[in-house]
């Protein structure tokens, strides 16, 4: 940590030149302030706060969330309250006020923990990212973007500028987080579930898990056991062992991977059951 | 003048800690000051072949760097003198400090200890505490141990080179008792390693003067004790060492160790120049100690009308590489099985046993919330087996004044009863707050109660002085120290009540053995005890020489006087009185008063809690100070989805004597609950099998967090009534108690929720899926397979 510095770029070239495998990216800097300590080849931060934006806006047909957005402003918006509740749920239950009022969504997705919990809330209404680097923009399905634990397509070498997702009438969606404690706890598991309904029949389902795989996952199996359903036709059991069978958690010092397995299906199967009844 | 004693006054260092403007030695720089930091072993047990710093030493900036032989210190310890500064010859411990260096700053410290070349010889450590216990351990970690010097000689124990300490508390005829019972209940029991993670972390600051004084600024929660052990370990005299507190962030009883006095200080010696010690959080969990791991055995008997008729314990407490303050713990934590429940025939045998771990020390209270783990959770058990009433049981058998204990103390100022009987109606009203609400899906909710005590030690000292300035204001000086817990303001309301002042004409000034007076110490629940024991006396004799004073200016007999809101009344004329002014002349300048004969108006005073001598059993008609009493009833609701526990409710009733101030009282018995949430469910340091702690962070060894406690209608506390004799204004102490009832009351709770009795602590979620698992498939086969089985080839990522 000795020699660390701050550069503060004026615009987004000048940022995407200084990017290589010795600097971070700080937005927040809740994740980068604990990883200099262990990073001691990580000499620079580059600080994107004056070139990135912050916000969220609704078109007619999405909803678009500027990276530097913090889990606070999520929380508090009531167009993410309409159209994705998960995701409110998710950052609503992040650390605690301090780290929501610095960490940002930005942040929470490039940092990529497969524990990340606005990740799955993401996820399940269907996020594209938005993210620049020499080549230009590239705007990709959120889903292809991790590719390791800390690891994106970006590689260390891109920006990530913004999210959109479209507003769905006919989609439900819910959150759960499963940690240590009920404040500033890495999740053991998260989950978050979203439906597009039909009536009572789920035209598709996302099924995705947190914290059970190098990133954060879609459950297929139990996707496609949904798709076309009605709901009351669901065998929840069924649905319980499709997520079961699919996934293959790691013990490590937070628990253990039988705890992973069973806990995940079991939230997998309320989370679904919370998103039908309850979600909105 | 209303009494200021059972008063909420606002904390006197309310406004500091609230403006940001206390000090605490973590922030605290002098000029031209350095940086210490300590070069930590990386092995668990082996020999110190070579250390080489050249490099290091040649690195700009860097200043000095000391060996533990370079910095030649006597063997210190509680009682037991078995620890070095640094490690010499032999390293103890994954973590222990082999050297240290004082740089410029603290970033190129840390560089420089990375230049560091250490060789090792390693040898083959223990770290299980029975194979330590054992009479062929694995490895002997103190092969000289018999040879220390000693204060008060250890109770070794033939055949068993690692056991540093034992104790035995025994009355009646066990095996008597056992044939009168009706059933016998045994098991063990087990508490993890825990530290106490104070805000602070520990720290000092060191400067040696040109003539050789010496003075340490440290975070510390023992003054004299580590004033004197520090003395001691560097042959230091007393008149030459002063050690001063500030604000401290908190010591719970694990600021007792004298490491970062030692270092600083012999490098200030080495270096010419003050130097100072932050410990980071990491280095809290392994440099500074942690509470006795323990396995405890209990059998018990008990008679089918609920008389428990007979218990033997026996309790070893792993203490790590050093035995510091736990050599006291190893005696202490006996008294935790004597001070509530009658038992006619009883024995508890404890032992400290040296395993390569980190030091095991004083933690909130002694050893004796580790023995309640085990003792509490087998009433439940004992009412269990006769199909009584967990609580019905623990009153059918609690102590009452007069009774004797098991220890053979006379029991007197015994409020366990009150507390209890408080607790049960509390959880009535509990139960009918929870149970309007129907339960979440998928949840399950139980009650649990426990009856819990904590003894404070004796014999025992505490002074202080009581000055009266000439603007009538009254400062006290105690050498009793304030980590946080209140002492000085309720020292301030005995002050106020005694002088008839309000509090802002009264003051306590203490952290500084240059000018405050000796004590033992803010450990043992003891402080308020003692430290206001002795500031009641030092305040009479203070009184008593205003009195004579104003008797001769009165020309009334001092019996007749008394001192009140700056004034001296005759108490046969309350319209004859003259201000305290009037006892002082004014000096030739004008510029002052004083006092003409006989000096400043000063009391002092010793106060001395003594003890009946114990025979050999260790029994006798009074052992200790007071034992605080409590008990307490906790509601949990279960996920069974997710095995989360969550505490939904909390009574609480202690009997601390005559509250000074009740609402400090209150947030002692919230704050104790707290912390005993985190020991009970979350809390344990994990070593790997090398012997490192892969957790020692904030990232990941779990403590609670306010969301983790029900704090507002769900928790009830009460202060029962209750007057000890012996104490100012009727008070005992309470800091160490308010930990003893919580873990056995939450493992009784889940035991009602689920029917699954847990035996180690912590009780994690990970525990409850799997016992829930188990008895699933005992149960009903057909749930078993859909909540843990059907196994196909795994996938990830699909
Ligand atoms: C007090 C504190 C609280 C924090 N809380 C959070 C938080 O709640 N959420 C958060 O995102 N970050 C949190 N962080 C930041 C956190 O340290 C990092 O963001 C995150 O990377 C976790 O790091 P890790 O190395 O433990 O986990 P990683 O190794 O990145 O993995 C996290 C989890 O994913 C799973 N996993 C990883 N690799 C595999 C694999 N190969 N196969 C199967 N499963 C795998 C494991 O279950 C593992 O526990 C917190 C930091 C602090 C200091
Ligand atoms: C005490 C504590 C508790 C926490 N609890 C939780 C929790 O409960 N749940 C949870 O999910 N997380 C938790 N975290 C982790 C952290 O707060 C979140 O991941 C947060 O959203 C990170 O945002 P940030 O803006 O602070 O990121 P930063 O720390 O600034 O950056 C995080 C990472 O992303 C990179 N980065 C940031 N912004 C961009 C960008 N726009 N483009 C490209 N790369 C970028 C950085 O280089 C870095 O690698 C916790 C952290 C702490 C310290």
């Amino acid at each position: 940590m000795v020699g660390l510095s701050i550069v503060k770029p004026t615009c987004l070239e000048e940022a995407l030149a200084l990017l290589n495998d010795d600097t971070f990216v700080i937005a927040g800097g809740t994740d980068v302030a604990i990883q200099v300590h262990t990073k001691p080849n990580v000499t620079k931060l580059v600080d994107v706060n004056g070139i990135l934006k912050k916000g969220i806006e609704e078109t007619k047909d999405s909803v678009i969330i500027y990276a530097l957005t913090t889990h606070t402003d999520v929380m508090e918006s009531p167009i993410i309250a309409k159209w994705a509740p998960a995701l409110k749920q998710a950052c609503s239950q992040v650390a605690a006020t301090q780290i929501r009022n610095m960490g940002t969504i930005g942040g929470n997705v490039s940092n990529a923990s497969p524990a990340g919990d606005s990740i799955p809330a993401l996820l399940v209404v269907d996020t594209k990212v938005t993210y620049v680097d020499a080549q230009g923009e590239k705007t990709i399905a959120l889903k292809d973007f991790f590719t390791g634990p800390g690891k994106t397509v970006m590689n260390k070498r891109g920006l990530v500028t913004k999210f959109e997702f479209a507003k769905a009438d006919n989609l439900k969606t819910a959150f759960t987080k499963v940690g240590k404690r009920n404040a500033m706890a890495i999740s053991v598991v998260n989950c978050a579930v979203g439906l597009y309904l039909d009536g009572d029949k789920i035209e598709k389902a996302n099924i995705v898990l947190g914290s059970i795989a190098p990133t954060t996952l879609h459950i297929k199996k139990a996707e496609e056991y949904l798709f076309g359903r009605k709901f009351a036709e669901v065998d929840l059991n069924a649905f319980w062992s499709l997520v079961f069978n699919s996934i293959n958690p790691i013990d490590d010092i937070r628990s253990t991977a039988a705890y992973r397995k069973q806990v995940a299906a079991n939230v997998a199967r309320s989370t679904l059951i919370t998103a039908y009844e309850g979600g909105k | 003048m209303p009494s200021m004693i059972g008063k909420g006054v606002p904390r006197v260092d309310a406004v500091a800690k609230v403006t940001g403007t206390a000090q605490y030695v973590y922030d605290m720089q002098f000029p031209g000051m350095l940086w210490a930091r300590v070069l930590r072993s990386t092995i668990a047990f082996g020999e110190i072949v070579s250390i080489d710093a050249s490099e290091a030493l040649a690195m700009p900036g860097v200043r000095a760097f000391l060996t533990g032989k370079e910095i030649g210190d006597d063997l210190h310890g509680t009682s037991l003198c078995d620890e070095p500064i640094l490690a010499r010859d032999i390293v103890r411990f994954y973590g222990e400090g082999i050297g240290v260096i004082a740089a410029d700053t603290e970033e190129i410290a840390n560089e420089a200890l990375k230049k560091v070349k250490v060789v090792y010889r390693e040898m083959k450590p223990v770290f299980d505490v029975e194979e330590a216990f054992s009479e062929n351990p694995p490895a002997i970690l103190h092969p000289d141990l018999r040879t220390y010097k000693t204060s008060r000689p250890p109770k070794f124990i033939e055949n068993r080179p690692n056991v540093y300490h034992s104790h035995r508390i025994q009355s009646g005829d066990l095996e008597q008792g056992y044939t009168d019972s009706d059933v016998i209940v045994e098991h063990e029991w087990r508490t993890a390693k825990i530290q106490h993670v104070q805000m602070e972390p520990h720290c000092a600051i060191a400067e040696v003067e040109a003539n050789g004084d010496v003075t340490v600024h440290a975070s510390i929660n023992t003054l004299y004790a580590c004033k004197n052990i520090f003395c001691r370990a560097f042959n230091l005299p007393k008149s030459k060492v002063r050690v001063r507190t500030y604000a401290v962030g908190g010591g719970f009883g694990g600021k007792q160790n004298i490491t970062t006095m030692g270092v600083t200080y012999a490098l200030a010696k080495a270096t010419g120049r003050p130097v100072k010690y932050n410990l980071t959080r990491e280095e809290v969990f392994i440099g500074a100690c942690t509470r006795h791991p323990t396995v405890i055995r209990v059998k018990d008997g008990v008679k089918k009308n609920g008389t428990l008729m007979a218990r033997d314990i026996e309790v070893l407490l792993d203490g790590g590489g050093y035995s510091e303050f736990g050599f006291l713990v190893v005696m202490n934590c006996c008294y935790a099985a004597i001070g509530t429940y009658k038992i006619p025939n009883f024995r508890i045998r404890s032992y400290g046993i040296y395993t390569n771990a980190p030091i095991c020390g004083a933690y909130r209270g002694f050893g004796n919330v580790q023995v309640q783990w085990a003792t509490e959770c087998q009433n439940d058990l004992c009412a269990e087996a006769i199909h009584m009433d967990p609580m019905e049981f623990r009153l059918k058998n609690v102590l009452i004044d007069g009774d004797r204990n098991p220890g053979r103390e006379i029991v007197f100022n015994n409020e366990a009863k009150q507390c209890m009987e408080w607790v049960e109606k509390g959880m009535e009203t509990l139960k009918e707050k929870l149970e309007r609400k129907p339960l979440p899906p998928n949840k399950v909710r139980g009650y649990g109660v426990s009856g819990g005590n904590k003894y404070s030690m004796a014999p025992t000292s505490s002074m202080a002085y009581v000055k009266m300035y000439e603007d009538g204001v009254v400062e006290g000086r105690i050498g009793g120290d304030e980590p946080g817990q209140g002492l000085f303001t309720v020292c301030a309301q005995m002050l106020a009540e005694i002088f008839e002042l309000p509090m802002s004409e009264v003051r306590i000034i203490g952290g500084d053995t240059q000018i405050c007076p000796y004590d033992e110490g803010s450990i043992s629940s003891r402080a308020t005890y003692n430290n206001g024991n002795a500031i009641r006396l030092a305040a009479e004799d203070c009184i008593r020489q205003i009195r004579e004073k104003a008797a001769i200016k009165m020309n009334v007999p001092a019996e007749k006087l008394k001192v009140a809101n700056k004034r001296v009344y005759n108490t046969d004329n309350v319209l004859e009185s003259i201000d305290v002014r009037d006892l002082y002349d004014l000096n030739i300048m004008a510029t002052g008063l004083y006092v003409k004969e006989g000096g400043e108006f000063c009391g002092k005073a010793t106060w001395f809690q003594g003890t009946c001598k114990p025979n050999e059993n260790y029994n006798s008609d009074r052992l200790c100070s007071f034992y605080t009493q409590g008990a307490q009833g906790i509601a949990v609701l279960i996920d069974k989805e997710t095995g989360k526990v969550d505490i939904e409710g909390i009574v609480s009733s202690y009997d601390t004597g005559n509250p000074i101030n009740p609402p400090l009282v209150e947030v002692q018995i919230e704050g104790g609950a707290m912390m005993a949430i985190g020991s009970a469910l979350m809390e344990a340091m994990i070593m790997d099998e090398k012997g490192q702690t892969i957790n020692a962070n904030l990232t990941n060894y779990i403590i609670p967090t306010f969301k983790d406690m029900p704090l507002e209608s769900h928790h009830m506390t009460n202060i029962a009534k209750s007057y000890h004799p012996n104490g100012p204004f009727g008070a005992k102490g309470l800091g160490e108690g308010t930990m003893s009832c919580t873990a056995p009351a939450i493992a009784n709770a889940i035991y009602d929720a689920i029917g699954v009795r847990f035996y180690d602590l912590p009780i994690t979620a990970e525990q409850i899926m799997a016992e829930l698992n188990k008895k699933a498939a005992e149960g009903d086969p057909a749930k078993a397979k859909e909540t843990v089985e059907v196994r196909e080839p795994a996938t990830i990522g699909v």
